[in-house]
């Protein structure tokens, strides 16, 4: 796969040679992934030297860390995207294989701090597009003053090839992106819980 | 736009460009009789007169703005004074297959008969090539330098705010009050004066009588008329051309024809160079709205109407097209007239105001070939403005282009201008800088970087034409470090400046004494004040240009040479001369490394832009603060139009890899496709260079449609473009198209005929576009992210994709 070993100093000359366009921008630096919380220390490195040179820092996070581990990064960080991809435990465990307590509970905590918070979700159809599972996303977001806004991303279908190249079969085939008119639909359902939402971002 | 506007724009661009030889004929006719009867600027002013009192009028059924140069709208007069076109021409320019001109039988009978037999041998065109040292066409011929007034009369100049408030009437009386104040027994230029002043008289009764023929016309036809509508209209126009250009406008409708009166008056009596233009038509027209408003004579719909009708105008006008033309050659139909748009008042405070935004919805709904537009963005311009441009610019049509008006001050204040009239000022044509009313600014020709190079690496001889051409300045094997090199570049480049500025002097010197441009002179401060014509110097600010064309390509071939040959010492420098001289056969792995693993400029990569840095300096060196025949300076432009493309066809190969033949860089834009570490990163590296000392520079981008979708998509374009004049950038201009709509278009051109792009200072029709221009347009990079490090993961993945697949 595609990477290489980077120092901060490296990372920041690179970040750096772009800031005359964020001075006016109000444009910065985001962290994802993978998952950047995987390198949590070096992300502190880099997110601190990142606040010494006064740029503004997003980290976009699936949420599955220690907690330890997300406060510490949190408090670095000037706007976190943090990712709930379903409501319901069950069907978390089903789909990604994993339980999504950890990931709420970290959102409780998170919220707890100061930094704003976009929740991300991303909308498959047939998997979490239900009512259901965004009238609670949604609710659970209201209920969180540090959330400012629900991000719905449509699913679209590039991880295909991807899987394709890895030599994997593709894990949800056949599935179609939802149409602008069934994101529209949900981003009313969502702000009927009063919180603002989006598509994309 | 109306169903009247609808019309009289789908005529327009309905219309076949065609030639016609009425001007040339009655110019023949007129010199026939008269020459040697008067002084030279008064026979040309009496011609001039001639002209305006028998050539053809023209008055369209819907029209609300009258008058054409040619005898109805998109005939394109003939010069041959200046330029006297062969049947040749003529039949190439009539079945060519782009950019054909439809030229009817009788022109060329009347050209056979009439107008070749007189003007052979005595037209400016003639005159100069005759005059110009061996030396001179040498260079020419080998395409190290072109020459614009070979083809075309000086002209580069744009109109200020003077006529809104004077008529020719008040003109003539200036010029009465400087005749008087001639002082025959001191003065030993009094006599010429006189004849310059009295020639500036008789073109201002030229002009009023133009336009009072135009009255009748209207008139008379009012009395037959049977719509009472339009016989209203037809009367009104009447009452206008009746008071304009005779006295000053008195309301928005008289002030928009004045200008069109004077514009056709500008290009009627000499084909100057990127027509004529009204600079800030938003500051001028404002005090014409707001007081139609205030009075009711004028609604936002009648103005908006009345300006479309003047756009309409300027479409009808098609670029005389040029002598000497082959059947491949395409031209364009594009006559460079470019409405500024925002900008600064004298006062320093902003200049844009209501009238900027009904002209930026005209462009975005009319999209007409012409007239060109232009915003002018300083500190002070409001967001709001910016943003309504870059609304248009998305439509992907290439207008407008934009400004950074704050830096094009600078640069006038540099030259030495009053800073009121530096404000006034703004560009005109692709990105020049002038005083607006009071500067004669002249491009004299592009000059060929990479090509200076060629012939440095091979001692003074070009190997495409196989002559010395340039100094023996050392063989390739022959310099010890890249200092030693950059030396003898230095040497050829300054060489050719001098022999480029020696074919300037003589062509400057025929123009001022052979060729003046009475009527311009009336409009251009101080050539009344100073009894002095415009092609003399009688302008406030004089300035002539060289464009020097290629920086991209010279810069990323002497960071291959200085890295490969100086500094890895990987190749002799004469190995790689002898590499080029084949054309990279049998050398493709070198080729591909020159191409991908060496420096280049537009990545913000400060190895490559530091040799930019010195390129341009020596460049501006070579050619900043020299004096001209008519007593103005030179100055460095940094600009290509197409020329990129001819001086691409006749340099061999280049040390970046640069295959022989193929366009080289154009504008200040890297390489075609070796900007790799996204937009932010051009800009970084354009910003590089010191504009300021420029007279204008010009950067094209182009961007995925995609990538500026929603208010996030306008937004990041409008901070990228306020980050780039932070750093003093002088002008950007986008192409919103992606690759494949043009590739679609090439294969399928009858149903993509409307599609216009960016070419270099203007915007054009795709399909008009020469192979290897439309080919150079894809092959502009096209940027799907904005930042350095996004381009840099995106490549890492394009990358990927690759090794996989």
């Amino acid at each position: 796969m595609a990477g290489r070993a980077m120092s901060v100093e490296e990372i920041l000359e690179v970040v750096l040679k772009d800031r005359i366009f964020y001075d006016d921008s109000g444009g910065g630096v985001t962290f994802s992934g993978g998952e950047p919380l995987r390198q949590a220390g070096f992300l502190r490195a880099v997110l601190e030297a990142c606040r010494q040179s006064r740029l503004h820092t997003v980290v976009d996070s699936c949420g599955l860390a220690s907690q330890e581990d997300l406060l510490s990064v949190a408090e670095l960080t000037d706007l976190f995207l943090f990712d709930v991809k379903m409501m319901n435990e069950e069907k978390h465990r089903r789909y990604t294989g994993v339980s999504n307590r950890q990931i709420l509970s970290n959102l409780e905590a998170l919220g707890r701090m100061e930094q704003p918070i976009w929740l991300r979700v991303p909308v498959i159809p047939g998997v979490n597009d239900d009512a259901e599972n965004l009238g609670a996303t949604a609710k659970l977001a209201a209920s969180i003053p540090s959330v400012e806004r629900v991000c719905l991303l449509p699913y679209h279908p590039l991880g295909e090839s991807k899987s394709r190249r890895l030599e994997r079969d593709a894990t949800l085939p056949e599935l179609q992106s939802p149409t602008p008119g069934d994101m529209q639909n949900l981003v009313e359902l969502v702000e009927a819980e009063g919180i603002a939402a989006s598509i994309g971002g | 736009m109306n169903e009247r506007t609808r019309r009289l724009r789908q005529e327009s661009l309905d219309l076949r460009p065609s030639i016609s030889s009425e001007r040339a004929e009655l110019l023949t006719d007129f010199y026939q009789e008269h020459f040697g009867r008067h002084s030279v600027p008064v026979l040309r002013a009496l011609s001039f007169f001639h002209l305006c009192q028998n050539k053809t009028l023209y008055l369209g059924e819907e029209e609300l703005i009258v008058g054409e140069r040619g005898p109805r709208p998109k005939a394109v007069p003939t010069y041959p004074e200046l330029n006297c076109h062969s049947l040749e021409d003529l039949r190439i320019l009539d079945s060519r297959p782009k950019t054909s001109y439809q030229v009817p039988e009788r022109c060329l009978e009347a050209y056979e008969r009439k107008v070749i037999p007189y003007w052979q041998g005595r037209s400016m065109r003639d005159r100069i090539f005759a005059d110009l040292p061996a030396e001179w066409h040498e260079a020419y011929e080998a395409g190290i330098y072109t020459e614009f007034m070979e083809q075309r009369a000086p002209g580069h100049t744009v109109l200020d705010d003077k006529i809104y408030a004077k008529g020719m009437l008040d003109f003539k009386k200036d010029i009465a009050e400087s005749m008087a104040a001639l002082n025959f027994a001191e003065d030993p230029r009094a006599q010429e004066k006189h004849e310059a002043l009295r020639a500036m008289g008789i073109a201002c009764d030229a002009v009023i009588l133009f336009a009072e023929r135009h009255a009748e016309l209207a008139e008379n036809r009012a009395a037959v008329e049977e719509d009472p509508g339009r016989r209203a209209e037809l009367e009104k126009i009447g009452e206008v051309c009746r008071q304009v250009p005779a006295g000053a406008p008195r309301d928005f409708h008289e002030a928009l024809q004045y200008y069109w009166f004077c514009h056709l008056a500008v290009i009627t009596e000499l084909n100057g160079w990127d027509a004529f233009n009204p600079g800030h038509l938003d500051q001028h027209l404002l005090p014409f709205l707001e007081q139609g408003l205030a009075e009711g004579s004028l609604t936002r719909e009648s103005a908006r109407e009345l300006l479309e009708a003047f756009f309409i105008k300027f479409n009808n006008h098609p670029a005389p097209p040029k002598v000497g033309v082959t059947a491949a050659e395409s031209g364009t139909y594009t006559d460079f007239a470019n409405i500024n748009i925002g900008g600064l008042l004298q006062d320093g405070s902003d200049g844009s105001n209501e009238i900027s935004h009904i002209l930026l919805d005209i462009v975005d709904e009319m999209h007409l070939l012409q007239p060109s537009t232009n915003v002018q963005v300083s500190r002070k311009t409001p967001d709001a403005l910016l943003d309504h441009t870059l609304r248009v610019v998305r439509k992907g049509y290439g207008f407008p282009s934009i400004f950074n008006a704050d830096t094009v001050v600078e640069e006038q204040i540099r030259q030495g201008k009053s800073l009121e009239d530096a404000r006034a000022g703004g560009c005109s044509g692709c990105v020049e800088v002038g005083a607006f009313g009071k500067e004669a600014y002249i491009l004299t020709g592009y000059f060929n970087l990479p090509k200076v190079l060629e012939l440095t690496l091979h001692n003074g001889f070009d190997p495409k034409t196989q002559r010395q051409l340039g100094p023996e300045t050392g063989e390739a094997a022959s310099f010890a470090d890249f200092d030693e090199l950059f030396n003898a570049f230095e040497r050829q480049l300054r060489h050719f400046v001098d022999l480029k500025i020696h074919g300037n002097q003589i062509i400057e010197s025929l123009y001022a004494r052979q060729m003046p441009a009475p009527f311009l002179s009336v409009l251009i401060d101080d050539c009344i004040a100073e009894g002095r014509d415009y092609n003399a110097g009688g302008a406030r600010y004089n300035n002539t240009f060289i464009q020097a064309v290629g920086i991209g390509t010279i810069t990323d071939s002497l960071a291959a040479i200085k890295e490969l040959v100086y500094e890895k010492a990987s190749n002799g420098l004469d190995e790689l001369v002898a590499i080029l001289d084949q054309d990279f056969s049998e050398e493709e792995p070198l080729r591909q490394r020159l191409l991908h693993r060496t420096h280049k400029y537009g990545n913000d990569d400060d190895y490559a832009d530091d040799i930019m840095r010195r390129v341009f300096q020596s460049a501006f060196e070579a050619i900043d603060g020299r004096p001209t025949a008519k007593g103005g300076t030179y100055r460095l432009e940094m600009l290509p139009t197409t020329c990129h493309v001819y001086f691409g066809s006749i340099t061999g190969a280049t040390p970046d890899g640069r295959l022989d033949g193929q366009p080289v860089s154009e504008g200040i834009s890297p390489v075609q496709g070796s900007d790799r570490s996204g937009p932010t990163a051009v800009l970084k590296s354009a910003g590089k260079m010191d504009h300021v000392k420029t007279g204008g520079t010009l950067l094209n981008m182009k961007f995925s449609p995609s990538l500026l979708e929603g208010q996030a998509g306008i937004d990041n374009l409008a901070h990228l473009v306020r980050s780039y004049f932070k750093m003093d950038g002088h002008h950007v201009q986008f192409n919103v198209v992606n690759a494949e709509l043009l590739r679609r278009a090439q294969a399928d051109p009858a149903s993509h005929r409307d599609l216009i792009v960016r070419v270099a200072g203007y915007s054009d029709y795709f399909c008009d576009l020469s192979p290897e221009l439309q080919e150079e347009i894809i092959a502009r990079t096209e940027h799907g992210s904005f930042g350095q490090a996004e381009a840099r993961s995106e490549r890492a993945a394009r990358r990927d994709e690759v090794l996989v697949s």
